[in-house]
């Protein structure tokens, strides 16, 4: 059956895409308004066309690119006229006069079914949208090595249950793994064995859902074990008729942050101590000193009014009052000069071989120990430590000087040096550090328990006949603390006081180590 | 005017030798009878304040002349004390200290001292200070009657 192009006519209008219908031999029977119109405008072909022209001819002449292109169009046609095929579609594209390149899908499909039917070919303006389809993936590869190339930031993309589905060269850097050990895995494995167990990765998902984003910080885990501390969002991804794709999370490493971070917390607290002893100190020191002061000018006065009334009987016992409110207040401030040199460390630590220490400072206070007729007894096992050597002896000359002054009320007595290995606990440290206890122990009259704190304070004395300046045991109290130890005092089983010294192992690190990265 | 005065009995809590000797040298140039008992310790003042030991048959001071810095138990724990006991908190104390620290002066009229005194560098003012505090306590300041603070034995509730 062969259709006039009378009986075509109604079927072809003016429509957005140019159609003509063709006969089995490509000749063109008729075309719409938009086919014609694309004609007259003259562009390529097959636009410059109508009816009585032979669509297949015009296919036949294209050159160039154009050549394959129209070779499929022959072919379709073809093959829709002789009933093997039912319809075609193709695309291509063409210079067209004023618009420039445009992109055509040409669609073909047979009118009836008799044999050598005629063809409907369209050909439909797809510039717009191939032109958008082309910026979205040209948006995609450039989000794509956005992604990629950020190497700071961790980002992975999820599927919905939390399988990794892929990532970038940051979340590689961070975590150390390659793509086999993580894409196909559940991100799960991010996460330390204990936050796993909880269940935190799915709550994180959760949240995620439930809140539009879910932000987290904590310690995540890295292939070789080490840690970094995580800040993290992850966000849920929809497709636009709201479908959960999966996720997005992104995340950044603050570890060196937190680092510097508890550094500083530890620096401040350092100083507000410091402070806080600065004041304590200078408050005590101006006290101690106006004591002496108060009693020089008043003999002095009580001196130089007598002598004006010629009276001289005083003046002796005055002066002596002078002259030992003015040796007091020299001893006073020679100790506290040792004592404000003792915020650092003066010599480098090295192996102290206390036994031998302690042996010499007994000799060179052979004189005290005649005196009181005491003795010292030095333990054979004294445990080796490392400290700063200088600051060692002082303490034991403090500690042995105590001993002497308040430990040895009558003749004969022993002073002991005891030491072993133990564990204390230090400051706010919450697990005990190891480290060596060394005992000075004495059999005196012993410290009061509501005393033994304050023993170690600034111009703390027991008694006002007590010789010594009260400086000596604020000495040993800071040595202790500069060398991450401690110093205290407790009863003597059977009467006395036994001072105990901790000297950790190490020098207390200027820091509670974090989770260690490596 | 003539000011009459009676006998003052102070208690003397002090450390330091020296300043004991220099407050009893300014108060022998009053004309005044007084009577002094000097303690060096807070403990040994908290003693002799509860008629403990030795201090059994204490007389009670008109006055408390209180160091600041002491041995054993400092001054303010001192002041605390006393003006925590039921009965002897009506005794009046003064704070003779070398310390003009703000944070003291603070402390000590919080515990409720009754008077807060530095000790003068200058002698003069030294022994014009231990005069007119005495003649303060003995002559212008009524103490509390001795049915609310008896004046010999253990303080009794």
């Amino acid at each position: 059956m062969t259709l006039t192009q009378q009986q075509v006519q109604p079927i072809v209008t003016d429509e957005p895409f140019s159609l003509a219908v063709v006969d089995s031999d490509g000749m063109i029977l008729s075309t719409n308004g938009t086919w014609r119109h694309i004609a007259e405008s003259g562009g390529s072909w097959p636009g410059r066309s109508g009816p009585g022209i032979n669509y297949i001819e015009i296919c036949a002449a294209a050159t160039g690119e154009d050549q394959s292109s129209a070779q499929v169009a022959i072919d379709s046609i073809r093959n829709i006229t002789n009933g093997t095929a039912e319809h075609a579609c193709l695309s291509y594209s063409c210079e067209v006069p004023d618009l420039g390149k445009r992109f055509f899908e040409t669609r073909m499909h047979g009118l009836g079914d008799s044999p050598g039917r005629p063809v409907v070919i369209t050909h439909h303006d797809v510039t717009v949208s191939r032109r958008a389809g082309i910026a979205a993936y040209q948006r995609q590869q450039l989000l794509g090595s956005l992604v990629e190339g950020i190497d700071d930031f961790a980002i992975y993309m999820l599927s919905p249950t939390g399988v990794i589905l892929s990532w970038n060269t940051g979340a590689k850097t961070l975590t150390g793994w390659s793509d086999e050990e993580v894409i196909g895995k559940d991100y799960s494995m991010l996460f330390l064995p204990d936050d796993q167990r909880s269940g935190l990765p799915i709550a994180h998902l959760d949240e995620a859902l439930s809140h539009g984003i879910c932000k987290a910080e904590g310690w995540r885990t890295r292939k070789t074990g080490g840690h970094y501390l995580a800040f993290a969002s992850l966000y849920p991804l929809r497709s636009p008729a709201g479908v959960l794709i999966g996720f997005a999370k992104v995340c950044g490493d603050a570890t060196a942050l937190h680092q510097a971070e508890s550094k500083l917390a530890i620096a401040f607290a350092e100083l507000q101590q410091r402070n806080t002893e600065l004041e304590q100190f200078v408050y005590t020191v101006s006290h101690d000193l106006k004591t002496p002061l108060v009693t020089i000018a008043g003999f002095t006065s009580h001196a130089k009014d007598d002598v004006s009334q010629q009276r001289l009987d005083r003046i002796p016992l005055f002066l002596e009052r002078v002259l030992a409110a003015a040796a007091r207040m020299h001893l006073t401030l020679d100790d506290l000069l040792k004592l404000s040199s003792l915020g650092r460390i003066s010599s480098p630590f090295e192996k102290i071989d206390l036994a031998n220490l302690v042996d010499r400072i007994s000799q060179e206070m052979g004189d005290q120990f005649k005196k009181h007729a005491a003795t010292l007894v030095i333990s054979e096992s004294l445990p080796a430590f490392t400290a700063d050597p200088t600051r060692i002896r002082e303490v034991f000359e403090n500690l042995i000087g105590n001993a002497l002054k308040h430990g040895c009320p009558r003749p004969g007595m022993q002073i002991e040096i005891r030491g072993s290995r133990t564990h204390a606990k230090v400051g706010s440290n919450a697990s005990p550090t190891a480290g060596v206890e060394l005992q000075v122990i004495d059999h005196g009259n012993g410290v009061p328990p509501e005393s033994a704190d304050r023993v170690f304070g600034l111009f703390q004395r027991l008694s006002n006949k007590t010789e010594g300046t009260g400086v000596g045991l604020a000495i040993v109290r800071r040595v202790m603390e500069v060398h991450g130890g401690t110093a205290s005092v407790a009863p003597t089983p059977g009467g006395g006081a036994t001072f105990k010294l901790f000297i950790p192992d190490l020098p207390a690190a200027s820091q509670p180590a974090p989770r260690t990265t490596t | 005017m003539s000011i009459k005065s009676r006998p003052v009995h102070f208690l003397l809590v002090e450390d330091d030798d020296s300043h004991v000797e220099l407050i009893q040298l300014a108060l022998a140039d009053n004309r005044v009878a007084n009577t002094m008992h000097r303690v060096a310790d807070g403990i040994e003042a908290m003693r002799y304040l509860h008629s403990e030991g030795e201090h059994s048959e204490r007389m009670l001071p008109d006055v408390v002349l209180l160091d600041l810095k002491l041995p054993r138990m400092d001054g303010l724990e001192v002041l605390s004390a006393i003006k925590r006991d039921p009965v002897l908190h009506t005794l009046p104390v003064v704070v003779l200290t070398t310390s003009s620290a703000e944070a003291d002066r603070a402390k000590a009229y919080e515990f409720h001292a009754n008077s807060y005194v530095v000790k003068p560098l200058d002698f003069n003012q030294f022994h014009r200070m231990v005069k007119e505090l005495h003649l303060y306590w003995s002559a212008w300041n009524e103490p509390p009657p001795v049915s609310v603070l008896p004046r010999t034995g253990k303080p009794v509730l």
